[in-house]
């Protein structure tokens, strides 16, 4: 599909457009044309969806002859890639199937050779698309339903093999009951003794498996009013309540029921026998999910009701609305249009619907399938398109959003920050939460939304429009705090150094004259002082970096200038590691008001590499910030920090493997022309240059890889000395262990363990000999244990 | 909404500089640049029009794109697509480089953010570079920032070739953006009125044009 293959939109062509490019050649204009006719089936049009599919499939069956290949990759893109079209592609395919016998045949090869090209690339979420695509074809006679079991009990077969991970049986075993609200009756009526055989293996593999993962993955911890069921177990109730119901399944579309009578005279095809490729080192399975519910059949008591959560209806609805935003996320307008032109939409409440999935993706553990950013805009344009009732919708969301925070994950207390407007969260009373202890989720969450009003605003206009009564919630003003600035504190030690740097700075002076006049100032801390200067002096520090930042306050611009020009004093005064989490201390004592300064300045300083990230880390867990510890900012700065420290380390890999191909290709070149004999010096001459460089960089990478490890290593270690002396504190005093604090640190550590959960795979050895340990406190183990359940 | 005292306050932060700041230095005000510029502006409406994003028109009117020699046409859409630089149009006079900071770091790290200034006042005119580290993040910028609101007013995002020393001052008689020398509305944002229009209400002359 031309639409997916340009990642960026610069090109951008989407299958409702005719294309750009002019082709004067008459087979590839045909060729769009087909594209574009298979892509654009199933859209709104005068005709009715089975006049459209009858017409499109004798076009296809007259280019058969011509254009069969590209024809049979367009139809396994689709079913591929428009998984929410899936029963208007099958049809289409029976139609052909009924027209074409060896047709049929061959895209039913075709569709398994994909299949096996995605389980063997770790495509894991195309591949249950396919999967179900399969399933469908039974349907529409063109799959026998026999050997459609067959697959299924190789599938559920799975489950049997020894020393895989869970997750690996779990795919299989997902892909077998996801296909069964589409073809669990046709397979029923054919093959009940097996289905039956399959459905209690599928029962005693899932009473067996462990769930050890599922608190990890929770967006609420209470389960009232809406349980967050682990997904398959979910899956499972929906199945078994759907056979209860012998296999009727009313709401998806089935365009093939109009073309009963022609496909029934089709011959269908047997699926070759299919063996799940096994498992390697390099399979990457799904992780686990939890089914995220915040609302049923209460919440909108004058339209449709909603299907309850263990109704096959409310997968399948699900399932599609989530298959809409991952085929449209990128253009927020036609995303908006696809989800609301969701068929059924006046026997389902709709928007309860889709304003439950967008929240399902947003809050998701560990992360969101796409930026956070993207839910906001489309629920703005969602809005914009039913302006009469979508909004209220949003609004009794937020509100129980908000009602509920007490119990909801740190990390999507954070994403649900971000979201929030102002104007939802203040247009309703609020004034629960200022009776209160300041620490507690609401007041917390209150005050943290409007320190990111703030941001996105002024300080006055936040000052302006919360009323007096919640001024206690109201951020501070993001002024600079300048020690040296009064002539009160004129005796503090330092002043008069600092006075110089001012007039120095302001009158341009270069980093040697700066060097000079701190020359002057004494260090507390030694005594035998080497006379250069330059060793670990808190004071210098103090001195320079608060009267810099002072004369640099007005805007982020001029900090960076500073710091850029002024780059030579940073490096040399922060050259030790006490030196550079005193620079790190003496910024957040300036600017303890402005966390988005402080945020900016650490990330400038990593960048320009004044400071190193486990510097940032261990400043973090300091005793100083002890009070912000809780504070979102704190957190956002941690996770740029590593962030930062991944991309490096990637970057310099690439580098290595770039500079590894040229290698290569310079091999390959000489090889290829290389008529003359032998010359083994020339060649390792001409190798030289490179071979050095690759050398070079393989210690980088290797340096790098273990500043990463050891950057870890220091967040993890510190996590455990916190937590532990919380714990050993409240079992000693005899009080409950589980206070604010104590929820929200906990979460922040289960949070780094998830958002990186990549990186931290490669240290598992070392964590678990190392820090998590079975002496540790069991309730920061079970943490780890969590964690090591993801992918077991 | 606010005072008067607090937002002349917040746009009087460019009006002095620290030695090193952007702007503090001597510009260069290229002619080739403003050229470059408003083809840039047009080949970029030209990428959103195609569906490369969702931006919605803008109220004013874009200026038509001059003349250009073919050959640095091409080059021109080249860098444009390799470009991680946006320009941001229709800011308030009022918004920092903190609200524009907090907005664009939802898209990715910001690389640097070059607040577009009067070339006379030096103070915000109302655009604004604003540079990511990737291409990627750009993007997102492009898809989901494009359009929607900063200080209550929708902004708009083009792609740039990319900030030169010089591209940050307005390019309009006054010191300001051209637009705001033409524009007719009264925007309280903006300055008020259109400079044109100012003059003639301080001359007591009809529109002659």
């Amino acid at each position: 599909m031309s639409r997916r293959r340009h990642s960026d939109d610069s090109d951008g062509e989407s299958p409702g457009q005719p294309h750009k490019r002019r082709r004067t050649s008459e087979p590839s204009e045909i060729e769009e044309r087909l594209e574009s006719l298979i892509c654009r089936v199933g859209e709104k049009s005068n005709s009715s969806l089975e006049s459209n599919l009858e017409g499109l499939a004798g076009v296809l069956e007259a280019d058969l002859p011509n254009y069969k290949s590209k024809i049979l990759r367009i139809l396994c893109t689709v079913a591929r890639l428009l998984p929410e079209k899936l029963t208007v592609y099958t049809t289409l395919v029976g139609l052909l199937n009924a027209r074409n016998y060896n047709f049929g045949g061959e895209f039913v090869e075709a569709m398994i050779r994909q299949l096996k090209e995605c389980l063997k690339v770790n495509m894991y979420n195309e591949a249950v698309h396919l999967v179900r695509f399969l399933s469908d074809l039974v349907n529409c006679h063109v799959i026998a339903a026999p050997s459609m079991v067959a697959m299924f009990e190789n599938f559920v077969s799975v489950t049997q093999e020894e020393d895989v991970p869970q997750v690996r049986c779990d795919w299989y075993m997902f892909a077998f009951l996801s296909s069964l609200p589409w073809v669990g009756k046709e397979l029923y009526e054919k093959k009940d003794a097996e289905m039956d055989r399959l459905l209690s293996q599928t029962e005693s593999y899932l009473k067996r498996r462990q769930k050890i993962h599922v608190p990890m993955l929770q967006v609420w911890t209470a389960d009232k009013p809406h349980p967050q069921e682990e997904y398959l177990d979910c899956l499972w109730s929906q199945i078994q309540k759907l056979k209860k119901d012998r296999w009727q399944e009313r709401h998806i579309l089935r365009p093939y029921l109009a073309f009963d009578s022609v496909l029934c005279e089709a011959l269908q095809h047997n699926l070759p026998p299919f063996t799940p490729p096994p498992h390697t080192e390099d399979s990457v399975y799904p992780m686990p999910r939890v089914i995220f519910r915040m609302f049923d059949y209460t919440d909108d008591p004058e339209g449709p009701v909603m299907p309850g959560s263990h109704s096959v209806e409310r997968f399948v609805i699900e399932e599609n609305l989530h298959c809409i935003i991952k085929s449209h996320w990128k253009e927020r307008k036609t995303c908006a249009a696809q989800l609301l032109s969701y068929p059924g939409n006046n026997k389902i409440p709709l928007n309860y619907h889709i304003v439950e999935v967008i929240f399902a993706e947003l809050f998701q553990l560990p992360s969101p399938p796409h930026i956070e950013v993207m839910y906001t805009t489309l629920l703005i344009e969602l809005c914009k398109l039913q302006p009469g009732s979508l909004p209220q919708v949003l609004a009794q969301a937020t509100e129980m959003l908000y009602m509920r925070l007490d119990t909801m994950n740190t990390t999507c207390v954070d994403r649900l920050n971000a979201f929030a407007k102002s104007h939802h969260i203040l247009s309703f009373d609020r004034s629960d939460c200022l009776t209160q202890d300041l620490e507690k989720p609401k007041p917390k969450f209150v005050r943290e939304v409007l320190e990111k009003c703030m941001r996105l605003s002024y300080h006055q206009r936040i000052i302006d429009i919360v009323p007096a009564s919640f001024s206690v919630l109201s951020p501070a003003n993001p002024v600079c705090i300048y020690k040296y600035g009064d002539e009160s504190n004129r005796s503090l030690p330092g002043y008069t150094v600092a006075l110089c740097l001012t007039i120095a700075i302001k009158n341009k002076a270069s980093n040697d004259e700066i060097f000079s006049i701190l020359k002057d100032v004494p260090n507390p801390n030694q005594d035998d002082d080497d006379g250069e200067g330059f060793t670990f002096n808190p004071l210098k520090i103090e001195v320079f970096v608060q009267t810099l930042l002072h004369l640099a306050a007005k805007s982020f611009s001029h900090s960076f200038s500073a710091l850029a020009k002024f780059h030579e004093v940073f490096k040399t005064l922060a050259e030790s590691d006490e030196g550079k989490l005193h620079v790190l201390r003496v910024v957040y004592e300036v600017w303890k008001n402005h966390p988005q300064m402080i945020a900016v300045l650490v990330d400038k300083m990593i960048r320009t590499q004044i400071v190193d990230c486990a510097a940032v880390a261990n400043w973090i867990f300091s005793s100083e910030l002890a009070h912000d510890f809780t504070r979102f900012y704190i957190w956002e700065i941690l996770h740029s920090t590593i962030r930062k420290m991944n991309k490096h380390v990637l970057k310099i890999h690439k580098e290595l493997e770039e500079t590894k191909a040229r290698l290569a290709r310079q091999h390959k070149r000489r090889d290829s022309d290389d008529d003359d004999d032998d010359d083994d010096r020339s060649t390792d001459r001409e190798d030289g240059p490179l071979e050095e460089q690759i050398e070079r960089l393989q210690e980088k990478v290797e340096s790098a890889q273990s500043e990463q490890k050891n950057l870890f290593l220091v967040i993890f270690q510190r996590f455990i000395m916190l937590l532990t002396e919380h714990l050993v504190r409240c079992e000693t005093g005899g009080i409950d262990v589980f206070t604010p604090w104590y929820k929200s640190c906990i979460e922040r550590l289960q949070q780094i363990f998830l958002q990186h959960h990549q990186i931290i795979q490669q240290y598992m050895v070392t964590l678990e000999n190392l820090l998590f340990t079975a002496e540790l406190d069991h309730h920061i183990l079970a943490v780890f244990q969590q964690f090591c359940a993801l992918q077991a | 909404a606010g005072s008067t005292a607090t937002r002349t306050a917040r746009s009087a932060q460019y009006r002095t500089s620290i030695p090193g700041a952007p702007g503090a230095a001597g510009a260069r005000p290229g002619g080739a640049g403003r050229a470059e510029a408003r083809a840039s502006r047009a080949r970029s409406r030209r990428w959103e029009a195609r569906g490369g994003g969702s931006g919605t028109a803008s109220a004013l009117t874009p200026l038509s794109a001059p003349l250009c020699p073919q050959g640095s046409r091409q080059l021109q859409e080249k860098s444009l697509k390799i470009s991680s630089t946006l320009y941001v149009g229709n800011l308030s006079f009022y918004t920092t480089e903190e609200q524009i900071q907090e907005l664009f770091s939802k898209c990715g790290d910001v690389k640097r953010i070059v607040m577009g200034l009067d070339k006379i006042k030096k103070t915000p005119c109302g655009f604004c570079f604003v540079e990511y580290y990737t291409r990627a993040d750009a993007e997102h910028a492009m898809r989901f920032i494009n359009g929607t609101r900063l200080d209550d007013r929708i902004i708009r995002t083009d792609w740039d070739a990319g900030f030169k020393e010089g591209r940050q001052y307005g390019r309009g008689k006054t010191g300001g953006q051209v637009r705001d020398e033409y524009r007719t509305d009264y925007d309280v944002g903006r300055g008020g009125f259109g400079k044109i229009i100012q003059m003639q209400k301080a001359n007591h002359q009809p529109a002659i044009y």
